[in-house]
């Protein structure tokens, strides 16, 4: 039963690097890049929004795990050029969902980290920050999803040729770095999965709108529960009707327009 | 260790002695008390720092005691990478007379050079035949007060005295509560011994620092300690040595003497306005520097209060607003020193002076008011007043000059070695990321994707194929042999039946036979090993014997050279048996 359901997903994965990509890489993007970066220093941030998001629309994937894990880096330092722009255009919702968006590709960018810190400074409401003490302890946090990808198959990669060797020669040495190797699979592998169902069911998402009412229901005559401003993070609960159900960090939750919030994971 | 160690080692300890030699000398004289009664023992140390050999200290004003040295004590401590060393010689002094001492200096020779320690103050008043009451009990414990009238706030030394003539253990202390006195702690219990009544005593001291916060005449109760004693065995048998020692101690509990205190309101009579309670006595110091400076660049002017008394009242002296002037004041620094019998201390308080134009500035002087208990007088000490002369600076250098921030300030330009806190003056974000690696990274994606995908299915699927493969080798190979052995008696009869075959391919069928048949590795086997091996295997005894005997009979005719007409016949006997070993062995 194991087996069979390994041999499926493998095969699904595998199906995907046929049909990983949907756009085709051009040297266009090289210029368009750059194009966007002049556009930036000349204060035109709109022109240079559409061309930074235009880059990373043509590099896009649609399969299963490859939209998920195998983003480069590269989509980091566009998100946060985005998000940049977007700060300079006075959209603090924008820019901090373009940064959380980055968050997850280059953590350790000071850049990135210090211009967040600034826009949250910026937002209106005061809420506490989430923290995950098991994602801290796994390095979730601190590494990229494409690091902690690498590092997995890697170990993965040293685990299965030892245990291959050891079919053939059965040295002593070689089940105490099996044993080893067995002991980073599993911790690597604890990290990989946390980032991804952080990933997949990453339910955050970013007040757009400068100033949001919150109602005790999926109806514009429902009560009004309190206030959100612009920048703020919330998580999304499930959507009816064009509202959706959010949760605040402080879990306050109430029903806002759907329009009014973006997810960081499309 | 090999030679290169040894040699790095000697030459870290040469350094280190080599550093020694030119380390500072100093010498030092202490006494545990200032004050004594003539029958008391005091310990006196000679301390020699930055050398651990020096001649045997002579020391001055010795004459009204009895000196027994009391050993020596030699250190050498390496902190933090520098060695520092020390001797200390201690003796014991027994006053002669009661009167006032003046012990020291000692002086020590190093290298045909004197070294002289400080002087030490002794009081030695009479001994305690004349005190009535608790001398003559084996315990007791006993309150005294420095002063019994004392001003509001002002310092008195309280001290409580436990003399023992017998073994105790498990002391504890309940100090007096009075409503309106604060007592704190001075230093450490001091235990030393003493005789009264030709009596010895060991003596434990406490010394605290009463304050009276409050008006008023007041009874301190009694201070009480609780202990357990052991009685001395007089026999002074063998058990009465500590070790067999389990005799189990009585608990007592003793009380000081009540101590009567008047404590009166300082007089208001020439109290001066700028007095806050300060009382004791007090110096006062104060030092700008530089006194000339140019326009612009800060000069630092430092006073300092030390004293003994109430130091934490010690003011924050105000430094008026002076044209012309800025002026920063830093966070001022207050030093507390618990003494032997009273409290000193030291505040230091620092102002940053910039001149904002060239000119000569007067930096007026600061008064400060005590009241000093020992005369009954209010005093005032003014500091003197200062000139700050700022020069004008060229155009050249006026550009390099900074801002100054306000907090902790230190007063210093950037050029000086003080340093000051950086402020934040504006905030933005970061730029953008123009390096074109972004663009380069999303081209190369897909190749990393692929390889993402490899490392993480590939390995699996070929170790499982691998796994897969070789288990299926092994069942296959075992299923070959198996099939061999079923037909290893049909082969055998194809080879012998109706064939004329010699003794030696007869014996090499019959042994073919049986290591296939029961897979074995090929070996010669003799008649008995092919008896064993049939009857382990479950054939009957009768077939295993026969069999036995037919290979006998092959072997003998093969290393015999005999020749035997029942050839024939034994192959036509072996073919039997193998059938019934067939059958009887599955």
């Amino acid at each position: 039963m194991k087996f069979g359901i390994m041999v499926s997903l493998l095969f699904l994965l595998s199906v995907n690097t046929v049909c990983a990509r949907d756009g085709d890489v051009d040297g266009g993007s090289e210029n368009i890049f750059f194009k966007a970066n002049q556009f930036y220093f000349n204060g035109e941030f709109e022109k240079a929004v559409q061309l930074y998001e235009s880059i990373l629309k043509s590099h896009q994937f649609h399969f299963f795990p490859a939209n998920l894990i195998f983003k480069s880096e590269s989509r980091g330092e566009l998100f946060y050029n985005i998000g940049n722009c977007y700060f300079r255009l006075g959209q603090k919702g924008n820019a901090l969902l373009n940064y959380e968006r980055a968050m997850h590709l280059i953590p350790r960018d000071a850049d990135l980290k210090y211009n967040m810190e600034y826009v949250h400074d910026l937002t209106e409401d005061n809420l506490p920050q989430p923290e995950n003490i098991i994602s801290e302890i796994f390095g979730v946090n601190f590494f990229s999803q494409t690091e902690l990808a690498t590092v997995f198959c890697l170990v993965n990669l040293m685990l299965f040729l030892f245990l291959t060797i050891r079919i053939f020669f059965r040295a002593e040495w070689i089940f105490y770095v099996i044993i080893i190797f067995s002991i980073c699979w599993i911790l690597s592998g604890i990290s990989f999965s946390i980032m991804l169902k952080q990933t997949i069911f990453d339910d955050r998402v970013v007040i757009l709108a400068k100033e949001v009412g919150v109602l005790a229901g999926p109806d514009k005559k429902d009560t009004l529960l309190f206030k959100i401003h612009e920048g703020t993070l919330a998580y999304q609960e499930r959507n009816e009707s064009g509202f959706s159900l959010i949760r605040l960090p402080d879990s306050k939750r109430g029903w806002l327009v759907s329009s009014a919030i973006e997810a960081v994971v499309p | 260790m090999s030679l290169k160690k040894i040699f790095y080692i000697f030459c870290i300890f040469f350094l280190a002695f080599s550093a020694n030699a030119s380390a500072d000398i100093s010498i030092g004289l202490t006494l545990d008390r200032s004050s004594v009664v003539s029958t008391d023992t005091i310990v006196m140390k000679v301390t020699v720092t930055g050398k651990r050999k020096s001649s045997f200290p002579e020391i001055e004003g010795l004459s009204s005691f009895n000196v027994v040295k009391g050993g020596t004590a030699s250190r050498l401590e390496f902190v933090n990478g520098s060695m520092s060393s020390e001797v200390e010689y201690i003796f014991y002094l027994t006053p002669l007379k009661p009167g006032r001492f003046v012990v020291g200096p000692a002086q020590v020779r190093i290298k045909n050079k004197v070294y002289s320690s400080n002087r030490v103050k002794l009081t030695v008043s009479k001994a305690r035949n004349n005190q009535a009451g608790n001398e003559s009990l084996p315990l007791f414990l006993e309150a005294g007060i420095s002063k019994n009238n004392l001003y509001l706030n002002q310092n008195a030394l309280y001290t409580l005295k436990l003399f023992m003539s017998e073994q105790v253990s498990d002391i504890s202390l309940e100090m007096p509560e009075v409503q309106g006195l604060v007592f704190e702690s001075l230093a450490e219990p001091k235990k030393y011994s003493t005789i009264i009544n030709a009596k010895r005593y060991e003596v434990v001291e406490l010394k605290y620092i009463l304050i009276p916060k409050k008006l008023g005449e007041y009874s301190i109760p009694a201070a009480g300690m609780r202990m357990t004693v052991y009685k001395r065995n007089r026999r002074g048998s063998f058990f009465e040595d500590p070790f067999f020692n389990i005799r189990s101690g009585k608990p007592v509990y003793l009380s000081s003497n009540e101590i009567q205190l008047d404590v009166k309101n300082l007089p208001k009579q020439n109290r001066p306005d700028n007095f806050s309670g300060l009382i004791g006595r007090f110096d006062l110091r104060a030092r700008l520097d530089p006194v000339e400076v140019k326009a612009n660049e800060s000069a630092t002017l430092t006073i300092s209060v030390q004293g003994r008394g109430n130091v934490r009242q010690i003011p924050y002296l105000k430094l008026a607003d002076i044209k012309g002037l800025k002026i920063y004041q830093d966070k001022p620094l207050l030093n507390i020193n618990k003494g032997e019998s009273a409290i000193s201390g030291e505040k230091i308080m620092k102002w940053a002076i910039v001149p904002e134009k060239s000119g000569e500035y007067i930096i007026p002087s600061m008064a400060l008011a005590f009241f000093d208990p020992e005369k009954g007088l209010y005093r005032e000490l003014k500091t003197k007043s200062f000139s700050l002369k700022s020069n004008p600076v060229a155009d050249a250098e006026s550009s390099e000059l900074i801002s100054i921030s306000g907090d902790n300030h230190t007063g210093q330009k950037a050029k000086n070695n003080n340093k000051q806190e950086i402020t934040r003056i504006g905030k933005d974000i970061f730029p953008v990321h123009t390096s074109v690696d972004p663009v380069k990274g999303l081209i190369q994606q897909e190749f990393f994707n692929q390889i993402f995908i490899l490392l993480l299915l590939a390995p699996p699927f070929i170790f499982l194929a691998l796994l897969a493969g070789r288990t299926l080798f092994k069942n296959n190979h075992k299923n070959r042999l198996n099939i061999r052995s079923r037909n290893a008696g049909k082969n055998f009869l194809k080879k012998v039946r109706g064939q004329d075959l010699s003794p030696e391919e007869i014996h090499a069928a019959v042994l073919n036979y049986l290591n296939t048949r029961f897979l074995l590795k090929g070996g010669l086997l003799t008649p008995n090993e092919v008896y064993t091996l049939l009857i382990n295997r479950g054939a009957s005894l009768e077939t295993a014997s026969m069999l036995k005997n037919s290979i006998a009979q092959i072997e003998s005719v093969i290393f015999t050279g005999e020749k035997s007409n029942s050839l024939t016949q034994i192959q036509d006997e072996l073919t039997g048996i193998l059938k019934s070993v067939d059958q009887e062995v599955k």
